[in-house]
């Protein structure tokens, strides 16, 4: 057997047994998918760090302000990181009660966090980047899930807002994907991020086991781990809906990835302990087919680009040999016979199908209302390259020992 | 702190249910093969038959055999197997016996179809191009695929230009008394034109120059 069909079947395999698991997982949840009724309302505090988003802050605290919980019961902190804009002057325009604004010397998103926790009065903590807004009902969707006192944070659901460029609507559909991903993660007990976007955290876990790691290129991962590490709960909200403004262009998409996976190969190496069968699905299945995803489509890349890169070269050689006289080569005879329908193809139709079917699970999840466009075929059949390239990148930057930046502040 | 509990029967069920969908998979794309190989098969037996039929019709007819014959339909037919055999080489590998089995059978017919060509174009006084191919896939030969591509082209561009492609390496009587005559060594790509053998890569505008 050739290493196309060995490594073709060893992902297919994979790709079936993990999306089987997931939908068995959605299917025997399926009852839990409501969130819990709101019986009070306790105080919440939502810090908003922002580092010169003069651009965007308005309406990130303007859409805070509009959440339908009481005024008297939560309060918006804005921090500015020392920006070198007018992002203080932007936030500071608001005259109302519950909002106050700060401004600190820059020291990075954890530090901004770190700050404001000491002047929440929150019985719960949340925070907002600068660039992200909330819709209305996300904060009473939020709080109903801590009744339960084990549970230590509660996700919400992200969206990418007004998307224009492929990039951003491939994002779009990805985010999508990931409502689906984090709500399953959620059944099994395996959330490990806990996105830096409206997640709101019980504050006494800060008080009980520290604030937010500073020095940590994802600090948002590392919070997450470490309320796995004491087995707390992390829920998530599946309809409680943050948009947030995704890198339209391909270099900050880069620059934003490789912090993301970089981060998560740091966190997860100092957090290793989590890989036990005392930490359920987390430690057996969920980080463990983190790492195998990553390897396995950073070989089904590299060895689609070789395979590409010879058919390429051998295609211009062979027109060369014609005297690139093509037009006959173009002759349309159809032929059933030459439809593919090999072991591999048919698994390759199989994992298509499945693929539609979490796309259109996760879509209905998170009630996503655009209908289903090109875009989304883009998503399916190319995304893979993306996320490919991104773990590689990542391995690189984590083998070679490059540095990697966030905001202005290197980690 | 809540207890971590792993669900081994949902593993399980996971396990099992993947295996089955991908053993289907696998079976489902299994028998679609061996239904194009054994398409193979018959269409190789209907050549057979119909070069039969061909050579049978020009002995038959003792009157200006010539002005009847038309060996077009014939090459097509030689030409289609060929390239569904090309495809099937491809996907299942070169060494794949059922394959083998089947270029073995196609290389006989194609001696036959050329050695009845030879005997036309001697008695009518035809000029129909003959081109004997020898190629290698065992990885020894890099132009091969090249030149595969340009008879492949030259056949589209003259559709009475008659290609016969043999693997080296089959071992066959037939095969083997054909390179014996022409003095063919193991070097490829190799290629006779009108009897003439030329070893290395030639381009289109080669091969023209000499039909």
């Amino acid at each position: 057997m050739n290493f196309d069909y060995i490594l073709m079947y060893v992902v297919s395999y994979f790709g079936l047994f993990t999306s089987i698991f997931f939908l068995l997982t959605l299917l025997e949840n399926s009852k839990r998918l409501k969130n819990p009724k709101l019986k009070t309302f306790p105080k919440v505090s939502i810090i908003v760090p922002a580092y010169n988003e003069e651009k965007t802050i308005a309406k990130t605290v303007k859409s805070l302000l509009n959440l339908n919980y009481p005024k008297d019961r939560f309060e918006v902190i804005v921090v500015d990181d020392g920006s070198k804009d007018n992002t203080f002057k932007v936030a500071s325009s608001f005259k109302v009660k519950n909002l106050r604004v700060f401004r600190k010397e820059n020291g990075g998103k954890a530090s901004a966090l770190n700050f404001a926790l000491d002047l929440c009065s929150g019985e719960f903590v949340g925070a907002l980047d600068a660039d992200s807004f909330v819709t209305k009902d996300a904060l009473r969707k939020i709080v109903g899930y801590f009744e339960n006192p084990q549970v230590m944070a509660v996700t919400p659901s992200l969206k990418v807002y007004q998307p224009i460029s492929i990039l951003q609507k491939i994002q779009k559909i990805e985010y999508i994907f990931g409502t689906f991903l984090r709500k399953i993660f959620a059944f099994l007990g395996s959330i490990h991020v806990t996105p830096g976007p409206f997640t709101i955290y019980r504050k006494v876990f800060f008080d009980r086991y520290g604030k937010y790691d500073p020095n940590n290129l994802t600090e948002d991962i590392e919070i997450a781990l470490r309320i796995q590490t004491h087995k707390f709960i992390i829920e998530n909200s599946v309809d409680a809906t943050v948009y947030t403004i995704a890198p339209k262009t391909f270099k900050p998409l880069m620059k934003q990835r490789l912090r993301w996976y970089v981060g998560f190969i740091n966190n997860v190496f100092n957090y290793k302990h989590l890989f036990s069968p005392k930490y359920g699905n987390l430690g057996m299945f969920v980080l463990p087919a983190a790492f195998i995803s990553a390897f396995l489509v950073i070989i089904t890349l590299f060895y689609t680009l070789y395979k590409f890169t010879s058919n390429t070269i051998q295609r211009i050689t062979n027109w060369i040999a014609i005297d690139f006289d093509l037009k006959r080569l173009f002759k349309w005879n159809f032929d059933a016979f030459f439809i593919n329908l090999n072991s591999i193809a048919i698994l390759a139709i199989l994992a298509l199908i499945v693929g539609i079917m979490v796309i259109i699970i996760a879509k209905v999840l998170s009630k996503e209302k655009s209908s289903i466009k090109v875009s989304y075929i883009f998503y399916l059949l190319f995304y893979w390259f993306l996320y490919g390239l991104w773990w590689f990148l990542a391995g690189m930057s984590k083998l070679t020992g490059k540095k990697i930046y966030w905001g202005h502040k290197s980690l | 702190m809540q207890r971590r509990e792993i669900s081994k029967t949902k593993y399980l069920a996971v396990f099992a249910t993947t295996t089955l969908i991908f053993v289907i998979g696998v079976f489902i794309g299994h028998e679609v093969t061996i239904m194009k190989l054994n398409t193979i098969d018959d269409l190789e037996q209907n050549m057979k038959v119909d070069t039969m039929a061909i050579e049978l019709q020009y002995l038959l007819i003792a009157e200006d055999p010539c002005s009847y014959i038309n060996a077009t339909p014939l090459t097509e037919e030689l030409y289609g197997i060929g390239t569904k055999l090309d495809y099937m080489e491809n996907q299942l590998g070169e060494s794949n016996p059922s394959v083998l089995r089947i270029k073995e059978y196609y290389s006989l017919l194609e001696v036959r179809h050329w050695l009845y060509m030879k005997k036309v174009n001697k008695e009518c006084n035809k000029n129909s191009a003959l081109i004997l191919y020898f190629y290698s896939n065992e990885g020894d030969c890099p132009t091969c695929k090249e030149q595969g591509f340009v008879l492949n082209y030259l056949h589209t561009k003259y559709p009475s230009m008659n290609i016969y492609s043999f693997d080296t390496n089959i071992k066959d009587i037939a095969l083997d008394t054909i390179k014996q005559d022409y003095g063919i060594k193991k070097e490829t790509p190799i290629l006779i034109i009108n009897d003439k053998v030329y070893v290395g890569f030639m381009s289109s505008k080669d091969i023209e120059k000499l039909t």
